[in-house]
Parts: structure tokens; C-alpha cells; sequence
């Protein structure tokens, strides 16, 4: 699944969680794990269980702790520190679940978006040879 | 502004009505259990019927989904509970949910409480489910159900079900409906009539099992008119066994005036100090409310009804006594709701005591006039009309027994260490005289005693009213109270005098004791000094009244046991009165002898002035009522109820005001009508 905007901008209680919003969240999850394997970033655990929701679905607690579960492995991945969301089914707790996922792919898309520095093993490095800040290894 | 009955009454041909039924039909005592739904539902737990527990609000996605408020939660395996609430049954999105209903013995019907079901299969026969209800006749220990949902998007979810059913008969299966409202506006010992409706109705189901399983007494109710204006609902209650045949149901059902035909305790109502308030209508009050009458009257706004003296008069309620009858009386002859003299100057929160018929001629105690429909009738509308007019009455006679108290009349002084000894029944030893009067009475009266504490006015008296009810296991037994012997109880059997102390839940015997009451049983009572003052009491045992005298002051504080014993005294009931009322018109005499025997006077009103409530004010009032009677056909009007007033436009231009007696309206062949029976005046 393609990278969907996540939304964040539930501002109460009356805002409705549809089985699109937990496709979307559960595969923006999704693709960040599948991300960070492509882009060789250590993530740990397994992709996301469950993706593919309909309006026949109820969301068990168990899909639930699999989702913050994959969500802190793709934090953890890219060193980006967050408290972890809840089980609360709230607008707040949704939104910074989707807010975290935001953060992360953002992490990630900046990371892949560095210009690329080739060196080979045994290339000597001196005093004073001008490398690029920031950038990184491939 | 006219409503649209009355703008229908005014034409010549008005549209026909609509007629509701309803028909609750009850299951009690039958044991369900739920199959066959697992392999149709989603989540479930089966818990259906535990109405108290509520339906687990999960993190669903049907429909539009959840509301993030908070108040939904993950599914997670719990166990149901109150607590934890259930889940009951819970099919998937757009699919049909199967459930098997089985009882522990014959179910008339079943009650579904379900949401996203559009209707329910019961033996190849749809019932639409509305707002969340469904209800059916099974007439089967088992019923197997297919539920359809609502739409596609939604899942069917069951919380509830329930055994009996409501039966729903309207104009598209009515085939006559008879509605007989009655009242009795007679002057010569008025009864209070019960009305009935017959109705039949046809059905395409066959629900001739489930028929033989509605009980008598099931709840039905009845309402006519048009979609925006319908008449009030009147409730009746099935009589007999409703039948099927030809697919015709047939219903007869009364009204609850049967329910009133309640033996209310023999009771000796009295005065016994000029400043006791509320003697006569606040008991009265409390008898008829305890036995099930709805007041929308309290006990301390009653009007002041007081004797002419202190120890003097009262008022009996003999043993066979029924609420019907004094409703009855109270009607017609005990009548307070015109009487001028009834203390409103100084004390205008106090109100009459007045029936108002508010379900055809079911009475409820207002403390004011109630609503009495109002109605315009032109003779030239009405077919068979008559008019009958009654010998007008010259006399009544009232036989008014005068009630003494053998061996120590009501508020005589005690004083706290006192005895009475009357035979070879026991010592009073305190200031509290207990009477039990043979066949007639017990009441407890507390007399004046100046050596006694009391915290505040001077009046000691009650009157004891045990009104314990019990009920009868089927072993005949009973399960009484934690309660200590000498109590009275109402049991199934009727009044029955505890002769031993009982434990919580304990199984005796009842026994029932037809002379109220010997009390034997010496009570050692610990004495203990409450400081509420309570303004309502009701008597359900010795310990009861016991605390309440200690908390009263009238247990001096000095007191530490006491051996309480309660007295037998002997009541006279002589016939040595007769009361006689004339009025210059007329020439027939009456002959009456109500119910309530005695007498009660307005605030210091006296016998020479005639102001006496009962009886005296009522008969007086009966020599007031119109001899003038009569009938006639109309077209009829579901609102119309006995006690009505119809103002009847006469053929020459008069206006006659008359008040409805009866009432039978018929709903047949799509039209409706009414034979109406009238007293001239309004009453």
C-alpha cells in the first residue's frame, strides 16, 4: 500500500473511527516497516499483522497492542523518542497515533533524501578533506 | 383551537378512526437458553436475558463507525457481568443472524430487543422490528428465528430476549372493537361498575397455541382517533381465556376495578383530642393508597377533619370491608370536594380529597379537580333518545351506628405504669393503650399523660395498621421477615398473627387467626432514644412501634425493659342513631346504610349546626342529584368517559348539561358509534 497522509486534526469526541482510518493507520505502519527494510534501517519485530479492515471488523485489543508495538519498532528505528500512544479509543490518543507515524516517515524520507558519499573500504581520510555534514553511507 | 377529532365530529361524514391495541402478553417463570447463533454472529456471549447488564460498547467499525469519545473500548475477552457489561449476540455486517430461543415450558410469545434488524422469521412469518422491539406469539417450547438485517453496512445485535409478547391489533385486522366504560351515579347504594371491552381481530398467522397460553389479567390497551389526536390510552385486562377460531381472536378484558376488591383491615379510625389533625381523610388516604390507589394527594395536606369533641367520635371500617366499597361510598354518599366549610382561609394549602376517574373507571385521589372532559351534543345528531325521570327523593334515612369502646374508649389517659385489666387478658404498662377489637379492630392509642415527656404538640395518637405482605410459596408456606412474634401479617390466607420469632427467610407455617388479635408473647424491648421524628408511620411490628414511642419521648428515658403486652378490648357497635334529612321536594324515602360507620365533623363543627362531614354532608348531597336520567345514540367519541359532562343541545334550543353514566362505544366495519346513558346535572 502507498503512503497515505495521515490525519490529525480530530479536535473531539465526535470524530468517527471507520475502518478506512485503520486502513490508513495501519498501513502507513505498514509501509514504514517495509521503508526501513528498503532503505536498510534496522527495524525489529514483524510487519504489522492486519491491514486489511471492512466495516465487519471490530478492533480487538490484541490488534491494537500489535499496532503500537510496530509503531515503537518503527520509532525505535530511526531513533525518533515519543511517549507510546494508549488504548484509548480518543480523538487526542488517534491523532497522536497518526501524528507519530508522521514523524517517523518524515525521519525517513529526510534520511533518504541525503546526498550520497560512495567510500570504499581502505580509503584514507587526512586532516582538513571536506566532507559533506550530515550526509550518509551507502 | 378544535382538534381533529372534533373538527371530524363536526361533519357529517368524518374519515374513520383509527383504533390501537395492544396486548401484553407475560411468560413468567420460564427459563430460557439461546442456541444455533454462533455460527451466524460475529462476537457474542449468548447473555440475553440479563436486562440489568449493560451491552458492551466495542471499538466497531459497522456503519460509520465509533464516536472517539472514549466510551468505546477494544474488544477484549471478559466476563459478562454486570460490570463488565455482555455482549449479547452480534452478527456480521449486511448478514442474517440465526437463534434458536428454547423454554423451560410453553412460550406464548417472545420479546426481542435488537438493533440493524429489519424483522424477524418465526415459522415462516415476518415481524417487523420496531424502534429496536420486536414481539411475536410462539405458542412453542422451542423457536427457531432468522433475523434480517436492516441494511448492508450494519450488523444485527441482540441484548435482550424476552418471554411473552405484545399482540398489536389495528384497523387492518380489527374486525369490531366494544368498548363498555360504566360508572354509577345512582343515589341509592352506588356500587362501582366494571367496564370491558370485546374485541375481535383477524390474524393470517395461526397463533391458536400461543392464545391458550395468554393468562388472565394479561395488560391491554386501547386508543382511537386520528394519527394526531388519539384518545387516552384505557387500560384493560384480559377476562376469561382469549379464543381462536376461523383465525378470528377473540379478547373480552375489564378494567381494574377488580383489583380494588381488596379486604382492607378492620380499622377504627378516631379523634381523640380537638387538636389532631387529618384524622378522618388522612386514614382514609392511607387505606386506600395501600391497598394500590393512586394519590396524587399527601397525607399532610388532607383537609382538618375534627370531632366536636376529644374521645368522642370516629369512624369504623368493619371487617369485609373492600377498597371497592369505599370507593364506592366515597363517591356518592362520603363526599368532600364541594363542601365550603373545609378550613381553606387559614389554610389554603389543604385540599379536598377528590376521585378523579382518569382511566375510564379506574379512580385516582387527586387533592384537586381533576380533568373532566367537556362535550358538545346536538340532539338532532342522536337517535334513540329517551328520558326517564325517577320519584324524586323526599328522605334519606341513614342508620349511623354509634361505636364505643368497652372497657376503655380511645384516648382515655394512661398513665405510663398503669394497667388495664380487662378479663383475664393482660396488663398495659405503659402509657400506649394497644386495642384489639373483636372481629372489628386494633388500633393502638396513646392517651395524654402529663407526667410523660413530649417533645413537641400533644397528640399521641396513630393508628396501628399492619400492612405486612406476604407471599405464599408453593408449598402453601411462608417466608416471613426477621420479625418478632406478635406481628400482624397480610398473607395470602389473610391476616395471621406471628406466634413465634421468626429469622430472616425462615419457612413457618402461616397461621391465621380470625380474631385479631391475642398477643401473648411477653417482648423484653430494649430501649434505645432516637431523636427522628418521622411524620408517616407504618407498623410493621411491635419493634417498630416500640421505637417509635421511645423516639416520640413518650418512652420516658428512665425506661430500660419493659414487658409490653398488647389488650383485648370488647367494641359495641349499637344502632342507637338515626339520621334523617328532608328536602321539600319530592316524596320518596331512601333507605341507606353505607359501608364507613360513624361520624366525622369539619374544625370544630358541631351536631347542632349540622356541619357534619359524614355522614350527614354526603346524604345531603345525594338529596341534591337530578332524578332526571336518559340515553341516546351518537356517533361516538373515543375521549368520552363515564363522569364526562355533555352540554346536549335540545331540538328546541335548550341546553341541557348532563354527566355520562355509561358509555359503549363500537368500532365496526370501518365506522364507530356510541350509546350513551346520562344523569341530568353535573355530578
Amino acid at each position: 500500500m502507498a503512503w497515505i497522509t495521515p490525519v490529525t486534526d480530530r479536535t473531539s469526541g465526535s470524530a468517527m473511527m471507520t475502518y478506512e482510518d485503520m486502513i490508513r493507520i495501519t498501513g502507513n505502519i505498514g509501509y514504514l516497516y517495509d521503508l526501513c527494510r528498503s532503505e536498510g534501517i534496522t527495524i525489529a519485530g514483524s510487519r504489522i499483522s492486519k491491514t486489511a479492515w471492512t466495516r465487519d471488523d471490530i478492533i480487538y485489543k490484541s490488534h491494537w497492542t500489535n499496532l503500537l508495538t510496530c509503531l515503537k519498532n518503527a520509532r525505535d528505528a530511526v531513533g525518533y523518542v515519543a511517549t507510546d500512544p494508549t488504548y484509548l479509543m480518543t480523538w487526542d490518543n488517534i491523532n497522536e497515533v497518526e501524528r507519530q507515524t508522521q514523524a517517523v516517515y518524515t525521519i525517513i524520507e529526510a534520511y533518504e533524501n541525503l546526498p550520497r558519499i560512495n567510500h570504499w573500504i581502505g580509503d584514507p581520510y587526512y586532516a582538513g578533506d571536506a566532507i559533506n555534514a550530515g550526509g550518509r553511507y551507502e | 383551537m378544535p382538534t381533529t377529532i372534533d373538527i371530524e365530529n363536526a361533519k357529517q361524514i368524518r374519515q374513520p378512526m383509527d383504533v390501537l391495541i395492544t396486548m401484553q402478553v407475560p411468560d413468567d417463570d420460564i427459563t430460557l437458553s439461546f442456541s444455533g447463533y454462533t455460527s451466524t454472529s460475529k462476537v457474542s456471549d449468548g447473555r440475553l436475558t440479563q436486562p440489568t447488564w449493560p451491552m458492551r460498547r466495542l471499538a466497531d467499525l459497522q456503519g460509520d463507525g465509533f464516536a472517539l469519545s472514549g466510551s468505546y473500548a477494544l474488544y477484549e475477552s471478559l466476563t459478562p457481568s454486570a460490570t463488565n457489561g455482555k455482549l449479547g449476540v452480534r452478527g456480521h455486517v449486511g448478514q442474517t443472524v440465526n437463534l434458536t430461543v428454547t423454554g423451560s415450558q410453553q412460550m406464548a410469545g417472545l420479546t426481542l430487543l435488537v438493533t440493524g434488524a429489519s424483522a424477524v422469521t418465526y415459522n415462516g412469518y415476518s415481524h417487523e422490528v420496531t424502534s429496536g422491539r420486536v414481539s411475536f406469539l410462539v405458542g412453542a417450547t422451542t423457536a427457531s428465528l432468522t433475523l434480517t438485517p436492516a441494511s448492508e453496512d450494519t450488523r444485527i445485535e441482540i441484548s435482550e430476549v424476552q418471554t411473552g409478547a405484545d399482540i398489536t391489533i389495528n384497523n387492518d385486522n380489527l374486525i369490531s372493537c366494544v368498548l363498555s366504560l360504566r360508572s354509577d351515579l345512582s343515589v341509592e347504594n352506588p356500587t362501582l361498575p366494571e367496564s370491558e371491552m370485546n374485541i375481535e381481530a383477524y390474524f393470517d398467522e395461526d397463533v391458536s397455541d400461543a392464545v391458550a397460553s395468554i393468562p388472565e389479567d394479561t395488560p391491554i390497551y386501547y386508543r382511537a382517533g386520528y394519527d394526531s389526536n388519539l384518545s387516552p390510552v384505557r387500560s384493560f385486562y384480559v377476562a376469561g381465556q382469549v379464543t381462536w377460531a376461523d383465525n378470528v381472536l377473540s379478547i373480552h378484558a375489564v378494567d381494574a376495578v377488580h383489583f380494588l376488591d381488596i379486604e382492607v383491615p378492620p380499622m377504627y379510625i378516631a379523634a381523640t383530642n380537638e387538636n389532631d389533625p387529618y384524622i378522618l381523610m388522612r386514614n382514609v388516604h392511607r387505606i386506600l393508597t395501600n391497598m394500590g390507589l393512586v394519590s396524587s394527594a399527601t397525607p399532610w395536606n388532607l383537609p382538618w377533619l375534627f370531632p366536636s369533641g376529644a374521645n368522642k367520635e370516629a369512624v369504623l371500617i368493619p371487617k369485609g370491608t373492600t377498597v371497592r366499597d369505599i370507593v364506592a361510598e366515597m363517591t356518592n354518599v362520603f363526599r368532600f370536594r364541594d363542601i365550603p366549610q373545609i378550613y381553606l382561609e387559614s389554610y389554603p394549602s389543604r385540599n379536598s380529597l377528590i376521585f378523579t376517574y382518569v382511566d375510564a373507571g379506574i379512580p385516582k385521589l387527586n387533592m384537586v379537580e381533576g380533568y373532566v372532559g367537556r362535550y358538545d351534543v346536538s340532539e338532532e345528531d342522536c337517535a334513540d333518545i329517551k328520558k326517564e325521570i325517577e320519584r324524586p327523593i323526599k328522605e334519606i334515612t341513614y342508620k349511623r351506628n354509634v361505636v364505643t369502646v368497652y372497657n376503655g374508649r380511645p384516648g382515655e389517659n394512661r398513665s405510663r405504669n398503669d394497667g388495664v385489666q380487662v378479663g383475664s387478658a393482660q396488663i398495659l404498662k405503659n402509657d400506649a393503650v394497644f386495642i384489639s377489637l373483636d372481629d372489628y379492630v386494633f388500633a393502638c392509642f396513646i392517651g395524654e399523660e402529663s407526667s410523660i415527656v413530649y417533645p413537641g404538640g400533644s397528640y399521641k395518637y396513630e393508628p396501628m395498621v399492619p400492612m405486612y405482605d406476604t407471599r405464599a410459596g408453593a408449598d402453601g408456606r411462608v417466608a416471613w421477615p426477621d420479625f418478632l412474634s406478635g406481628s400482624i401479617f397480610n398473607t395470602p390466607h389473610g391476616w395471621a398473627l406471628l406466634s413465634a420469632d421468626t429469622k430472616n427467610g425462615e419457612l413457618v407455617d402461616s397461621t391465621i387467626t380470625e380474631d385479631l388479635p391475642i398477643f401473648s408473647q411477653v417482648v423484653p424491648w430494649n430501649v434505645r432514644y432516637p431523636a427522628a421524628e418521622s411524620s408517616l408511620y407504618r407498623w410493621t411490628s411491635l419493634t417498630h412501634l416500640w421505637n417509635y414511642l421511645v423516639s416520640r419521648g413518650i418512652i420516658a428515658s428512665d425506661a430500660s425493659y419493659y414487658d409490653t403486652k398488647l389488650i383485648g378490648y370488647k367494641l359495641n357497635i349499637e344502632e342507637a342513631e338515626v339520621t334523617a334529612s328532608t328536602d321539600v321536594n319530592g316524596g320518596r324515602s331512601v333507605d341507606l346504610s353505607g359501608v364507613l360507620q360513624g361520624r366525622s365533623f369539619f374544625y370544630k363543627d358541631n351536631e347542632a349546626t349540622g356541619e357534619e362531614a359524614f355522614p350527614t354532608y354526603g346524604l345531603q348531597e345525594m338529596l341534591k342529584r337530578s332524578n332526571v336520567t336518559g340515553s341516546f345514540t351518537w356517533k361516538g367519541d373515543p375521549r368520552m368517559q363515564p363522569r364526562d359532562i355533555i352540554h346536549f343541545h335540545r331540538l328546541d334550543g335548550t341546553v341541557e348539561d348532563v354527566t355520562i353514566e355509561t358509555i359503549t362505544l363500537k368500532h365496526e366495519g370501518g365506522g364507530t358509534t356510541a350509546e350513551i346513558t346520562y344523569r341530568k346535572g353535573v355530578i
